[in-house]
Protein backbone atom coordinates (compact mmCIF):
# COMPACT_ATOMS: atom_id res chain seq x y z
CA UNK A 1 0.00 0.00 0.00
CA UNK A 2 1.50 3.23 -0.77
CA UNK A 3 -0.14 6.31 1.10
CA UNK A 4 1.46 9.95 0.23
CA UNK A 5 0.00 11.23 2.86
CA UNK A 6 1.60 14.36 5.38
CA UNK A 7 -0.90 13.07 7.86
CA UNK A 8 -0.49 11.31 11.39
CA UNK A 9 0.27 7.97 11.73
CA UNK A 10 -1.55 6.74 14.34
CA UNK A 11 -3.00 3.05 13.50
CA UNK A 12 -6.37 4.35 14.08
CA UNK A 13 -5.23 7.18 11.28
CA UNK A 14 -4.13 4.04 9.01
CA UNK A 15 -7.88 2.34 9.37
CA UNK A 16 -9.40 5.19 8.56
CA UNK A 17 -7.20 5.94 5.20
CA UNK A 18 -7.59 2.21 4.40
CA UNK A 19 -11.32 2.60 4.45
CA UNK A 20 -11.07 6.16 2.43
CA UNK A 21 -9.16 3.77 -0.38
CA UNK A 22 -12.25 1.23 -0.30
CA UNK A 23 -14.49 4.07 -0.28
CA UNK A 24 -12.63 4.87 -4.00
CA UNK A 25 -12.32 1.49 -5.07
CA UNK A 26 -16.26 1.24 -4.87
CA UNK A 27 -17.01 5.02 -6.87
CA UNK A 28 -15.90 5.75 -10.30
CA UNK A 29 -15.34 9.36 -9.08
CA UNK A 30 -16.35 12.97 -9.94
CA UNK A 31 -18.19 15.74 -8.27
CA UNK A 32 -21.06 15.28 -9.61
CA UNK A 33 -21.48 11.77 -8.15
CA UNK A 34 -22.09 13.30 -5.12
CA UNK A 35 -24.83 10.83 -3.70
CA UNK A 36 -23.56 8.25 -4.69
CA UNK A 37 -20.37 8.46 -2.87
CA UNK A 38 -21.59 9.49 0.60
CA UNK A 39 -23.53 5.59 0.61
CA UNK A 40 -21.22 3.99 -0.29
CA UNK A 41 -18.66 5.79 1.78
CA UNK A 42 -20.96 5.29 5.23
CA UNK A 43 -21.42 1.79 4.48
CA UNK A 44 -18.38 1.31 4.25
CA UNK A 45 -17.22 3.49 7.23
CA UNK A 46 -19.50 1.30 9.25
CA UNK A 47 -17.83 -1.98 8.52
CA UNK A 48 -14.24 -0.64 8.33
CA UNK A 49 -13.57 -4.23 7.11
CA UNK A 50 -10.86 -2.70 4.22
CA UNK A 51 -8.40 -4.25 1.96
CA UNK A 52 -7.21 -1.68 0.34
CA UNK A 53 -3.70 -3.06 -0.61
CA UNK A 54 -4.09 -3.52 -4.29
CA UNK A 55 -5.00 0.17 -5.21
CA UNK A 56 -2.16 2.64 -5.70
CA UNK A 57 -3.00 6.41 -5.23
CA UNK A 58 -1.13 7.77 -7.64
CA UNK A 59 -1.87 11.63 -6.52
CA UNK A 60 -3.00 13.28 -3.52
CA UNK A 61 -3.80 16.98 -3.60
CA UNK A 62 -5.27 19.23 -0.49
CA UNK A 63 -8.31 21.00 -1.85
CA UNK A 64 -9.20 23.04 1.13
CA UNK A 65 -8.49 22.94 4.67
CA UNK A 66 -10.59 24.11 7.30
CA UNK A 67 -9.72 24.55 11.25
CA UNK A 68 -12.23 24.06 13.60
CA UNK A 69 -12.62 22.57 17.44
CA UNK A 70 -15.07 20.43 19.43
CA UNK A 71 -17.43 22.16 21.65
CA UNK A 72 -20.05 19.59 22.71
CA UNK A 73 -20.12 15.83 22.51
CA UNK A 74 -22.61 13.57 23.44
CA UNK A 75 -22.66 9.80 23.87
CA UNK A 76 -23.15 9.68 19.95
CA UNK A 77 -22.89 12.81 18.56
CA UNK A 78 -19.94 16.17 18.85
CA UNK A 79 -20.95 19.64 18.09
CA UNK A 80 -17.91 21.47 16.28
CA UNK A 81 -17.05 24.84 15.39
CA UNK A 82 -15.24 25.49 12.07
CA UNK A 83 -13.45 28.96 11.88
CA UNK A 84 -13.32 30.18 8.13
CA UNK A 85 -12.36 33.39 6.98
CA UNK A 86 -13.28 34.85 11.17
CA UNK A 87 -16.38 33.05 11.02
CA UNK A 88 -18.20 30.61 13.05
CA UNK A 89 -19.93 27.40 11.43
CA UNK A 90 -21.41 25.00 13.96
CA UNK A 91 -21.81 21.43 12.68
CA UNK A 92 -22.97 17.72 14.14
CA UNK A 93 -22.02 14.40 13.30
CA UNK A 94 -21.24 11.02 14.58
CA UNK A 95 -18.46 11.33 17.53
CA UNK A 96 -16.28 7.90 16.22
CA UNK A 97 -15.35 10.05 13.32
CA UNK A 98 -12.93 12.38 15.35
CA UNK A 99 -12.52 9.57 17.90
CA UNK A 100 -11.22 7.61 15.62
CA UNK A 101 -8.30 10.27 14.68
CA UNK A 102 -7.34 11.11 18.01
CA UNK A 103 -9.68 13.92 18.53
CA UNK A 104 -11.52 13.53 21.82
CA UNK A 105 -11.47 16.14 23.78
CA UNK A 106 -13.94 19.40 24.42
CA UNK A 107 -12.48 22.38 23.21
CA UNK A 108 -9.32 19.99 21.13
CA UNK A 109 -8.49 22.05 18.06
CA UNK A 110 -8.72 19.86 15.15
CA UNK A 111 -7.65 20.56 10.79
CA UNK A 112 -9.50 18.76 8.57
CA UNK A 113 -8.40 18.20 4.85
CA UNK A 114 -10.52 18.14 1.57
CA UNK A 115 -8.52 16.31 -0.02
CA UNK A 116 -8.34 14.64 -3.75
CA UNK A 117 -6.99 11.06 -4.35
CA UNK A 118 -6.65 9.26 -7.73
CA UNK A 119 -6.06 6.13 -8.28
CA UNK A 120 -6.78 3.58 -11.23
CA UNK A 121 -10.40 3.65 -10.37
CA UNK A 122 -10.27 7.65 -11.36
CA UNK A 123 -10.82 10.70 -8.91
CA UNK A 124 -11.81 10.78 -5.24
CA UNK A 125 -12.52 13.83 -2.96
CA UNK A 126 -12.19 13.01 0.56
CA UNK A 127 -11.97 14.07 4.17
CA UNK A 128 -9.12 13.63 6.56
CA UNK A 129 -9.09 14.60 10.06
CA UNK A 130 -5.93 15.67 12.17
CA UNK A 131 -5.40 17.00 15.71
CA UNK A 132 -3.88 20.36 16.39
CA UNK A 133 -2.50 19.26 19.52
CA UNK A 134 -2.89 16.01 21.50
CA UNK A 135 -5.47 15.39 23.37
CA UNK A 136 -4.03 14.75 26.46
CA UNK A 137 -2.11 18.30 26.27
CA UNK A 138 -4.61 20.21 27.85
CA UNK A 139 -3.69 22.65 30.59
CA UNK A 140 -7.02 24.42 33.21
CA UNK A 141 -6.20 28.13 31.86
CA UNK A 142 -8.41 31.34 33.02
CA UNK A 143 -9.54 33.30 30.68
CA UNK A 144 -8.42 36.98 30.38
CA UNK A 145 -11.33 39.20 31.91
CA UNK A 146 -11.84 42.38 31.36
CA UNK A 147 -11.96 44.62 34.56
CA UNK A 148 -15.62 44.70 34.07
CA UNK A 149 -16.45 41.31 33.69
CA UNK A 150 -14.16 40.51 36.61
CA UNK A 151 -15.59 42.47 38.74
CA UNK A 152 -19.01 40.65 37.92
CA UNK A 153 -16.90 37.70 38.88
CA UNK A 154 -15.46 38.94 42.14
CA UNK A 155 -19.12 40.17 42.80
CA UNK A 156 -20.35 36.40 42.48
CA UNK A 157 -17.76 35.00 44.58
CA UNK A 158 -18.08 37.05 46.96
CA UNK A 159 -21.64 37.76 47.79
CA UNK A 160 -23.37 35.53 50.33
CA UNK A 161 -26.31 34.33 48.55
CA UNK A 162 -29.58 34.00 50.97
CA UNK A 163 -31.41 30.22 50.27
CA UNK A 164 -34.94 29.93 51.08
CA UNK B 1 -57.25 29.29 35.90
CA UNK B 2 -53.70 27.86 35.14
CA UNK B 3 -52.04 29.36 31.80
CA UNK B 4 -48.92 28.09 29.87
CA UNK B 5 -47.21 30.49 27.53
CA UNK B 6 -44.56 29.01 25.58
CA UNK B 7 -42.34 31.45 23.34
CA UNK B 8 -40.19 30.63 20.45
CA UNK B 9 -36.75 31.85 21.95
CA UNK B 10 -34.04 30.37 18.81
CA UNK B 11 -32.03 27.84 20.30
CA UNK B 12 -33.30 28.93 23.68
CA UNK B 13 -36.35 28.25 25.78
CA UNK B 14 -38.97 30.57 27.03
CA UNK B 15 -42.30 29.69 29.33
CA UNK B 16 -44.18 31.70 31.69
CA UNK B 17 -46.72 30.13 33.90
CA UNK B 18 -49.64 32.48 35.17
CA UNK B 19 -50.84 30.93 38.37
CA UNK B 20 -54.59 31.52 39.71
CA UNK B 21 -53.94 34.13 41.23
CA UNK B 22 -52.59 36.23 38.24
CA UNK B 23 -48.78 36.18 39.39
CA UNK B 24 -46.50 34.66 37.50
CA UNK B 25 -43.60 32.41 37.28
CA UNK B 26 -40.75 32.47 34.37
CA UNK B 27 -38.93 29.18 33.73
CA UNK B 28 -35.99 29.53 31.48
CA UNK B 29 -35.75 32.56 29.21
CA UNK B 30 -33.59 33.32 25.74
CA UNK B 31 -34.34 35.92 23.26
CA UNK B 32 -36.07 34.86 19.68
CA UNK B 33 -33.10 35.74 16.95
CA UNK B 34 -35.94 36.40 15.00
CA UNK B 35 -37.47 38.73 17.04
CA UNK B 36 -41.21 36.44 17.07
CA UNK B 37 -40.67 37.05 21.04
CA UNK B 38 -42.03 40.35 22.42
CA UNK B 39 -39.07 41.54 24.66
CA UNK B 40 -39.00 39.50 28.04
CA UNK B 41 -39.45 42.81 30.54
CA UNK B 42 -42.64 43.98 28.06
CA UNK B 43 -43.69 40.42 28.78
CA UNK B 44 -43.51 40.35 32.29
CA UNK B 45 -44.60 44.15 32.30
CA UNK B 46 -47.16 45.01 35.39
CA UNK B 47 -47.00 41.34 36.67
CA UNK B 48 -46.71 40.14 40.16
CA UNK B 49 -43.63 37.48 39.79
CA UNK B 50 -43.49 34.20 42.23
CA UNK B 51 -40.54 33.03 40.95
CA UNK B 52 -37.59 32.85 38.02
CA UNK B 53 -36.30 29.57 37.28
CA UNK B 54 -33.08 28.17 35.96
CA UNK B 55 -33.46 24.55 34.77
CA UNK B 56 -29.54 24.58 34.48
CA UNK B 57 -26.80 26.57 33.75
CA UNK B 58 -26.94 26.80 30.14
CA UNK B 59 -26.70 30.11 28.45
CA UNK B 60 -29.87 29.22 26.22
CA UNK B 61 -31.45 29.13 29.40
CA UNK B 62 -30.43 31.92 31.45
CA UNK B 63 -29.74 34.62 28.89
CA UNK B 64 -32.79 36.32 29.35
CA UNK B 65 -33.59 35.66 33.29
CA UNK B 66 -30.11 37.97 33.53
CA UNK B 67 -32.56 41.02 31.37
CA UNK B 68 -35.16 40.45 34.42
CA UNK B 69 -32.86 40.49 37.05
CA UNK B 70 -30.93 43.63 35.79
CA UNK B 71 -30.40 46.39 37.88
CA UNK B 72 -31.48 49.02 35.74
CA UNK B 73 -34.94 46.84 34.84
CA UNK B 74 -38.13 47.11 36.56
CA UNK B 75 -39.31 43.77 37.78
CA UNK B 76 -39.48 42.80 41.33
CA UNK B 77 -37.88 39.08 41.60
CA UNK B 78 -38.57 37.00 45.33
CA UNK B 79 -36.50 34.47 44.56
CA UNK B 80 -34.06 32.62 41.84
CA UNK B 81 -34.61 28.65 41.33
CA UNK B 82 -32.01 26.70 40.41
CA UNK B 83 -30.12 23.40 40.36
CA UNK B 84 -25.93 24.82 41.04
CA UNK B 85 -24.66 22.50 43.83
CA UNK B 86 -22.16 25.61 44.67
CA UNK B 87 -22.80 28.86 43.00
CA UNK B 88 -19.11 30.05 43.98
CA UNK B 89 -17.50 27.08 42.92
CA UNK B 90 -19.50 26.89 39.95
CA UNK B 91 -18.64 30.75 38.46
CA UNK B 92 -15.07 30.22 39.14
CA UNK B 93 -14.55 26.99 37.84
CA UNK B 94 -16.90 28.43 34.85
CA UNK B 95 -14.01 31.13 34.05
CA UNK B 96 -11.45 28.66 33.46
CA UNK B 97 -11.19 25.77 30.67
CA UNK B 98 -9.31 23.62 29.11
CA UNK B 99 -6.75 24.81 26.48
CA UNK B 100 -4.76 23.33 23.81
CA UNK B 101 -1.57 24.06 22.40
CA UNK B 102 -3.51 25.71 19.55
CA UNK B 103 -1.88 28.63 18.05
CA UNK B 104 -3.99 30.75 15.97
CA UNK B 105 -7.73 28.39 17.26
CA UNK B 106 -6.80 29.38 20.58
CA UNK B 107 -8.26 32.79 20.64
CA UNK B 108 -11.79 32.11 19.25
CA UNK B 109 -11.91 29.11 21.51
CA UNK B 110 -11.26 31.54 24.70
CA UNK B 111 -14.19 34.20 22.97
CA UNK B 112 -16.65 31.61 22.44
CA UNK B 113 -16.08 29.76 25.88
CA UNK B 114 -15.98 33.36 27.63
CA UNK B 115 -19.54 34.49 26.06
CA UNK B 116 -21.53 31.47 27.18
CA UNK B 117 -19.53 31.34 30.71
CA UNK B 118 -20.43 35.00 31.25
CA UNK B 119 -24.08 35.18 30.74
CA UNK B 120 -24.61 32.86 33.91
CA UNK B 121 -21.88 34.95 35.94
CA UNK B 122 -24.16 37.88 34.82
CA UNK B 123 -27.03 36.28 36.03
CA UNK B 124 -25.54 35.36 39.37
CA UNK B 125 -24.00 38.86 39.48
CA UNK B 126 -27.42 40.28 39.66
CA UNK B 127 -29.24 38.51 41.81
CA UNK B 128 -26.34 39.35 43.88
CA UNK B 129 -26.83 43.56 43.21
CA UNK B 130 -30.09 43.22 44.28
CA UNK B 131 -30.00 40.89 46.54
CA UNK B 132 -32.36 38.05 45.42
CA UNK B 133 -32.97 35.42 47.11
CA UNK B 134 -31.94 31.84 45.47
CA UNK B 135 -33.68 28.54 46.36
CA UNK B 136 -32.14 25.40 45.20
CA UNK B 137 -34.48 22.75 43.61
CA UNK B 138 -33.16 19.14 44.55
CA UNK B 139 -35.79 16.11 44.49
CA UNK B 140 -36.47 15.14 47.67
CA UNK B 141 -37.31 18.94 48.92
CA UNK B 142 -41.34 19.17 49.95
CA UNK B 143 -43.75 20.45 47.08
CA UNK B 144 -44.43 24.26 46.94
CA UNK B 145 -47.92 25.79 46.92
CA UNK B 146 -48.60 28.57 44.75
CA UNK B 147 -52.46 29.91 44.74
CA UNK B 148 -53.46 26.47 44.39
CA UNK B 149 -50.47 24.80 42.53
CA UNK B 150 -48.57 22.48 43.96
CA UNK B 151 -45.13 22.59 42.22
CA UNK B 152 -42.92 18.87 42.88
CA UNK B 153 -39.33 18.91 41.83
CA UNK B 154 -38.86 15.29 40.30
CA UNK B 155 -35.13 15.95 39.69
CA UNK B 156 -32.23 16.43 40.20
CA UNK B 157 -31.16 14.10 43.34
CA UNK B 158 -28.36 15.01 45.62
CA UNK B 159 -26.55 12.64 44.41
CA UNK B 160 -26.38 14.19 40.70
CA UNK B 161 -25.64 17.51 42.71
CA UNK B 162 -22.62 16.15 44.43
CA UNK B 163 -20.75 15.14 41.35
CA UNK B 164 -20.48 18.87 40.56
CA UNK B 165 -18.39 19.36 43.18
CA UNK B 166 -16.39 16.03 43.74
CA UNK B 167 -13.05 15.84 44.07
CA UNK B 168 -12.56 15.27 40.00
CA UNK B 169 -14.29 18.26 39.07
CA UNK B 170 -12.03 20.37 41.78
CA UNK B 171 -8.77 18.98 40.34
CA UNK B 172 -9.37 18.49 36.62
CA UNK B 173 -11.96 21.51 35.90
CA UNK B 174 -14.11 18.62 34.59
CA UNK B 175 -17.54 19.17 35.29
CA UNK B 176 -20.64 16.78 34.15
CA UNK B 177 -22.96 17.38 31.39
CA UNK B 178 -24.48 20.40 32.58
CA UNK B 179 -27.46 19.03 31.27
CA UNK B 180 -27.86 16.34 34.24
CA UNK B 181 -28.15 19.35 36.81
CA UNK B 182 -31.25 19.96 34.69
CA UNK B 183 -34.72 20.73 36.82
CA UNK B 184 -37.40 18.54 36.00
CA UNK B 185 -40.74 20.49 37.94
CA UNK B 186 -44.20 19.17 37.96
CA UNK B 187 -47.58 21.42 38.48
CA UNK B 188 -50.62 19.93 40.06
CA UNK B 189 -53.60 21.87 40.06
CA UNK B 190 -57.00 19.60 40.47
CA UNK B 191 -56.60 16.94 37.58
CA UNK B 192 -53.81 19.01 35.45
CA UNK B 193 -50.66 17.94 35.93
CA UNK B 194 -47.92 19.73 33.36
CA UNK B 195 -44.30 18.68 33.79
CA UNK B 196 -41.65 20.95 32.25
CA UNK B 197 -38.64 18.79 31.77
CA UNK B 198 -35.94 21.10 30.99
CA UNK B 199 -33.30 19.68 29.21
CA UNK B 200 -33.03 16.80 31.52
CA UNK B 201 -31.39 13.66 30.16
CA UNK B 202 -32.41 9.82 29.97
CA UNK B 203 -30.94 9.15 33.77
CA UNK B 204 -32.82 12.07 35.33
CA UNK B 205 -35.61 10.42 34.34
CA UNK B 206 -35.19 7.43 35.79
CA UNK B 207 -34.81 9.29 38.86
CA UNK B 208 -37.90 11.62 37.84
CA UNK B 209 -40.37 8.74 37.56
CA UNK B 210 -39.42 7.38 41.08
CA UNK B 211 -40.60 10.35 42.75
CA UNK B 212 -43.36 11.26 40.51
CA UNK B 213 -44.92 7.18 40.97
CA UNK B 214 -44.69 8.08 44.67
CA UNK B 215 -46.39 11.12 44.61
CA UNK B 216 -49.54 9.53 43.29
CA UNK B 217 -50.74 12.43 41.87
CA UNK B 218 -52.95 12.31 38.14
CA UNK B 219 -49.99 11.77 35.44
CA UNK B 220 -49.28 14.48 33.12
CA UNK B 221 -51.69 16.38 30.05
CA UNK B 222 -49.10 18.27 29.05
CA UNK B 223 -45.20 18.32 28.79
CA UNK B 224 -42.43 20.40 27.61
CA UNK B 225 -40.67 17.81 25.98
CA UNK B 226 -36.85 18.10 27.30
CA UNK B 227 -33.49 18.99 25.83
CA UNK B 228 -35.26 20.01 22.47
CA UNK B 229 -36.38 16.73 21.85
CA UNK B 230 -33.01 15.28 21.42
CA UNK B 231 -32.30 11.58 21.60
CA UNK B 232 -30.18 11.63 25.12
CA UNK B 233 -33.19 12.78 26.80
CA UNK B 234 -35.13 9.34 25.54
CA UNK B 235 -35.15 5.93 26.72
CA UNK B 236 -36.16 4.04 24.13
CA UNK B 237 -34.59 0.59 26.17
CA UNK B 238 -37.78 0.61 28.59
CA UNK B 239 -36.57 -1.99 31.38
CA UNK B 240 -38.41 -1.51 34.55
CA UNK B 241 -36.30 1.06 36.00
CA UNK B 242 -35.71 2.65 32.59
CA UNK B 243 -39.01 4.91 31.91
CA UNK B 244 -39.00 7.97 29.97
CA UNK B 245 -41.32 10.89 30.24
CA UNK B 246 -43.79 9.65 28.54
CA UNK B 247 -44.11 7.14 31.17
CA UNK B 248 -45.45 10.39 33.51
CA UNK B 249 -47.98 11.39 31.10
CA UNK B 250 -51.76 9.85 30.76
CA UNK B 251 -51.52 7.78 27.91
CA UNK B 252 -55.54 7.38 27.92
CA UNK B 253 -56.00 11.16 27.69
CA UNK B 254 -54.80 13.40 24.53
CA UNK B 255 -51.42 14.52 25.91
CA UNK B 256 -50.16 18.22 24.55
CA UNK B 257 -46.73 17.76 24.19
CA UNK B 258 -44.18 21.28 23.62
CA UNK B 259 -41.26 21.28 21.20
CA UNK B 260 -38.72 23.92 21.18
CA UNK B 261 -36.40 22.42 18.62
CA UNK B 262 -34.91 26.00 17.32
CA UNK B 263 -31.72 24.55 15.92
CA UNK B 264 -31.87 22.19 12.38
CA UNK B 265 -30.49 18.90 14.34
CA UNK B 266 -33.69 19.03 16.78
CA UNK B 267 -35.54 17.15 17.08
CA UNK B 268 -34.01 13.64 16.93
CA UNK B 269 -36.32 11.90 14.36
CA UNK B 270 -37.02 8.74 16.10
CA UNK B 271 -37.58 11.05 18.82
CA UNK B 272 -39.79 13.10 17.14
CA UNK B 273 -41.97 10.02 15.75
CA UNK B 274 -42.57 8.66 19.49
CA UNK B 275 -43.94 11.91 20.23
CA UNK B 276 -46.35 12.50 17.78
CA UNK B 277 -47.60 8.78 18.41
CA UNK B 278 -47.82 9.18 21.63
CA UNK B 279 -49.19 13.11 21.81
CA UNK B 280 -50.34 16.24 20.43
CA UNK B 281 -47.02 17.94 19.37
CA UNK B 282 -46.95 21.85 19.12
CA UNK B 283 -43.58 22.75 18.13
CA UNK B 284 -41.87 26.32 18.61
CA UNK B 285 -39.79 25.74 15.75
CA UNK B 286 -38.81 22.53 14.14
CA UNK B 287 -35.58 21.57 12.77
CA UNK B 288 -36.79 18.73 10.65
CA UNK B 289 -39.41 21.15 8.82
CA UNK B 290 -36.51 23.42 8.07
CA UNK B 291 -34.29 23.25 4.67
CA UNK B 292 -30.89 21.43 4.94
CA UNK B 293 -28.16 24.05 4.70
CA UNK B 294 -24.19 23.67 4.53
CA UNK B 295 -22.40 27.07 4.06
CA UNK B 296 -19.04 25.32 4.29
CA UNK B 297 -19.97 22.53 2.09
CA UNK B 298 -18.40 19.66 3.66
CA UNK B 299 -21.74 18.04 4.87
CA UNK B 300 -20.97 15.64 1.74
CA UNK B 301 -18.11 13.97 2.70
CA UNK B 302 -18.95 13.29 6.53
CA UNK B 303 -21.68 11.17 6.92
CA UNK B 304 -24.42 12.05 8.93
CA UNK B 305 -23.10 15.54 8.86
CA UNK B 306 -25.20 18.89 9.29
CA UNK B 307 -24.62 22.42 9.90
CA UNK B 308 -26.56 24.11 12.50
CA UNK B 309 -28.93 26.62 11.93
CA UNK B 310 -31.53 28.56 13.43
CA UNK B 311 -35.24 25.93 12.99
CA UNK B 312 -38.01 27.52 11.13
CA UNK B 313 -40.56 29.21 13.22
CA UNK B 314 -43.97 27.07 13.75
CA UNK B 315 -45.93 28.74 16.19
CA UNK B 316 -44.12 32.08 18.06
CA UNK B 317 -46.25 31.24 21.09
CA UNK B 318 -48.09 28.15 22.39
CA UNK B 319 -50.82 28.85 24.87
CA UNK B 320 -52.69 26.46 26.84
CA UNK B 321 -55.16 27.64 29.94
CA UNK B 322 -56.32 24.67 32.38
CA UNK B 323 -58.95 24.46 34.73
CA UNK B 324 -59.06 22.21 37.58
CA UNK B 325 -61.40 20.03 36.47
CA UNK B 326 -58.73 18.70 33.96
CA UNK B 327 -59.62 21.02 30.63
CA UNK B 328 -57.28 22.51 28.47
CA UNK B 329 -58.04 25.76 26.49
CA UNK B 330 -55.85 25.92 23.33
CA UNK B 331 -55.65 29.74 23.17
CA UNK B 332 -52.51 30.12 20.81
CA UNK B 333 -50.80 27.42 18.82
CA UNK B 334 -51.41 24.93 16.41
CA UNK B 335 -50.22 21.44 16.42
CA UNK B 336 -47.83 19.18 13.83
CA UNK B 337 -51.02 18.48 12.14
CA UNK B 338 -51.57 21.15 10.72
CA UNK B 339 -47.90 21.05 8.61
CA UNK B 340 -47.72 19.64 5.69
Amino acid sequence: MIIETNSITTSSEITINDSNLKFQALTSVTQATTSTMVNDYTAEFDKNKVNASRHTVKKRKVLRRLRGFIYEMDSNNVTVIFIDKDKEYRYSFAKRILIQNGISEKNQPFEMDEVEIEDENGLAIMTEFRPMADAKSSNVTPFNMSASEQKSLNTVLKHNYAEI
Amino acid sequence: MLKFDFYESGHGETTIITFPDNGIGIIDAYPSQSNSRPDILKLIENKIIHFICLTHPHDDHAKDLATITNPSADACVPVLWHTITDIHQWAYYSTEFNAFPAGSMQNAIKRIRKETAMTTIKLFENIAHRNINTHKLRNDLVAKNIAGVEIYCLSPTEKVQQKFISKEVRSKNRFPDPNKLSAILAFHYGKTVFIHGGDALKSNWFDAAEKFFSLHIPNATIIKIPHHGSANSFSFKKTKHQHNYLDLCDANKAIKSILFAGDSTHPNEAVYQELLKNSTVYCTANGLKTADSDPLNIGFSIPGCQYISNSNICNPMISFECDQLGNINVISGHDCSACS
